[in-house]
């Protein structure tokens, strides 16, 4: 049996503490996740449900306002040197190239020039970004982009990596093509990853387990081990089993989607 | 597909050389009267007697010292008070709409108190410019650093960047565009102030051979004057832009 990589126990969240009563808003409530070494999690959830506060509490970014979270068995009290995070907004440094992106945390702990040089490299490769070393990211495209955060985020071989919709704001085609490369690069490095999606194919496509959380304040409604065989890649969509398995977790999360908009729109829904 | 440089440079000097071209000739016909537009061969001749004379070096100097050292003061002292007022929130917040009241009125009527504390001297033109342009890049400055990405803050906070780190390696290049902004806002009202008090008080630099110019009715001494001020202005412009690119290149 794997050991625990990623522990959160009866984590709790609020906003506003530090204002009037009315703006408080309780975001996660007593939240406890497991993820082991080498697993691949996806947390899915309606809008507003705290799953992108629980990656930023794993990450150390934010302070968890009740219960506590642990990295390889260490309480987390800030960022954790095993600890990579993509964000899905663009993150790259619009002033670097492909190579000084991702260079970038190599050359802050200060390491020689020529030897993040060719890691730096070696990672670019990994990603297939491989000729686009000396672009700027204002010279490719969204997908691209978020390749160049992926492999500054691996260069420094983090064990664990927190992935906040990382895929989110590229064209479903992308995300698809993206995903599968995600898949190789795990299955080679073995990274344990806790990935925050929105989208349930693209949980089942990736993950070994989806989490989905219920509207805020977020708790853990449902997990769904996911069985279909690995190595996988992206024609495992087109299996009937996939379906299923979208399916079922379409069902429990449903519900919850529901109350996330009403929340979020104040509308009603039949 | 963008054009190549070289084609670039040479539609450039092309369209300077014909505007050049017809002010020469619109003049040389008559159709501008020649006390109000000189001819641009005019200036060469002008050009070439002050600085047989030893004038215009003399005066650029004097203005491109004043305006140096205004804006090496001045510019340190605005990105240094910037900084301070985004690091010190609450202070920052209290004295901006202040800083931004102050930069809408028009302080460089102020003058006659920096003459009376100063002098009639090259320090009182170099005080009153500097007080113009700094609140420009004060106000950027701060507002540069407010404006950086939350995301690559979380950037450098999960790879646990020292703050020496985070400020020279994420802060800094990515609040430059905007810090640049002010700065050259704050170059140009600097700039303005200098030419337009040593036009004023009379105590040398190219701001005074203009006003001479004026008075004595010569224009083609008049547009030499003008023409050198733009240069001098060109040149910061171009240290500024490499500026920029070296600071993020951090």
């Amino acid at each position: 049996m794997r050991g625990p990589m990623l522990e959160a126990n009866y984590v709790s969240k609020t906003f506003g503490l530090d204002g009037a009563l009315a703006a408080r808003v309780q975001a996660l409530s007593e939240v406890s996740l497991t993820v082991a070494q080498g697993e691949f999690v996806s947390l899915i959830g309606p809008s507003g449900c705290g799953k992108s506060t629980l990656l930023k509490i794993f990450g150390g970014l934010t302070p968890a306002e009740q219960g506590e979270v642990y990295v390889r068995g260490d309480r987390v009290t800030g960022p954790h040197p095993h600890i990579g995070m993509v964000f899905q907004e663009d993150s790259t440094f619009p002033w670097r190239t492909t190579l000084g992106n991702v260079e970038f945390g190599l050359e802050m702990r200060g390491m020689a020039r020529r030897e993040r040089r060719d890691r730096s490299k070696a990672t670019i490769d990994l990603v297939g970004l491989t000729g686009f070393e000396h672009r700027y990211p204002a010279e490719l495209s969204g997908g691209m982009r978020q390749r160049v955060a992926i492999a500054r985020a691996l260069i420094l071989e983090p064990q664990a990596l927190l992935m906040d919709e990382p895929f989110g704001a590229l064209d479903e085609q992308t995300r698809i093509i993206l995903g599968e490369q995600l898949l190789r690069i795990q299955g080679k490095l073995g990274q344990t990853i806790l990935f925050v999606t929105h989208n349930i194919n693209e949980a089942v496509q990736l993950s070994d387990r989806v989490v989905v959380m219920t509207a805020r304040p977020g708790q853990i409604k449902a997990t769904f081990n996911i069985t279909l065989p690995k190595p996988r890649d992206s024609r495992i969509i087109a299996s009937e089993a996939f379906g299923r398995l979208v399916a079922q977790i379409w069902t429990a999360l449903r519900e919850e989607s529901l109350k996330g908009f009403v929340q979020a729109t104040g509308a009603q829904v039949e | 597909m963008p054009l190549p440089q070289w084609i670039i440079v040479g539609l450039r000097s092309l369209v300077i050389l014909g505007a050049l071209f017809a002010l020469e000739l619109m003049v040389r016909l008559e159709w501008i009267n020649p006390l109000f537009l000189a001819r641009p061969t005019s200036w060469v001749g002008a050009f070439r007697a002050l600085m047989a004379e030893g004038e215009l070096p003399k005066l650029a100097w004097i203005t491109l010292s004043e305006i140096g050292l205004t804006f090496l003061v001045g510019g340190a002292a605005g990105l240094l008070l910037g900084t301070l007022l985004y690091r010190f929130r609450r202070v920052g917040e209290a004295s901006s709409s202040l800083l931004g009241a102050m930069f809408a009125s028009p302080i460089v009527l102020l003058y006659p108190i920096f003459l009376v504390i100063f002098g009639r001297n090259r320090m009182a033109i170099m005080a009153q410019a500097m007080v113009t342009g700094i609140i420009p890049i004060i106000l950027q400055t701060r507002n540069s650093f407010l404006h950086v990405n939350e995301t690559l803050i979380d950037v450098g906070r999960v790879l646990n960047l020292t703050r020496r780190q985070m400020f020279f390696h994420i802060m800094l290049p990515a609040a430059a565009p905007m810090i640049f902004t002010g700065i050259r806002l704050g170059l140009i009202y600097m700039l303005l102030s200098i030419i337009a008090i040593e036009y004023i008080v009379g105590v040398g630099g190219l701001g005074n051979l203009v006003s001479d110019a004026y008075f004595r009715l010569n224009t083609d001494e008049l547009y030499v004057g003008v023409i050198t001020v733009g240069l001098l202005s060109l040149i910061f412009y171009t240290f500024l832009t490499r500026a920029q690119r070296w600071v993020q290149r951090m």
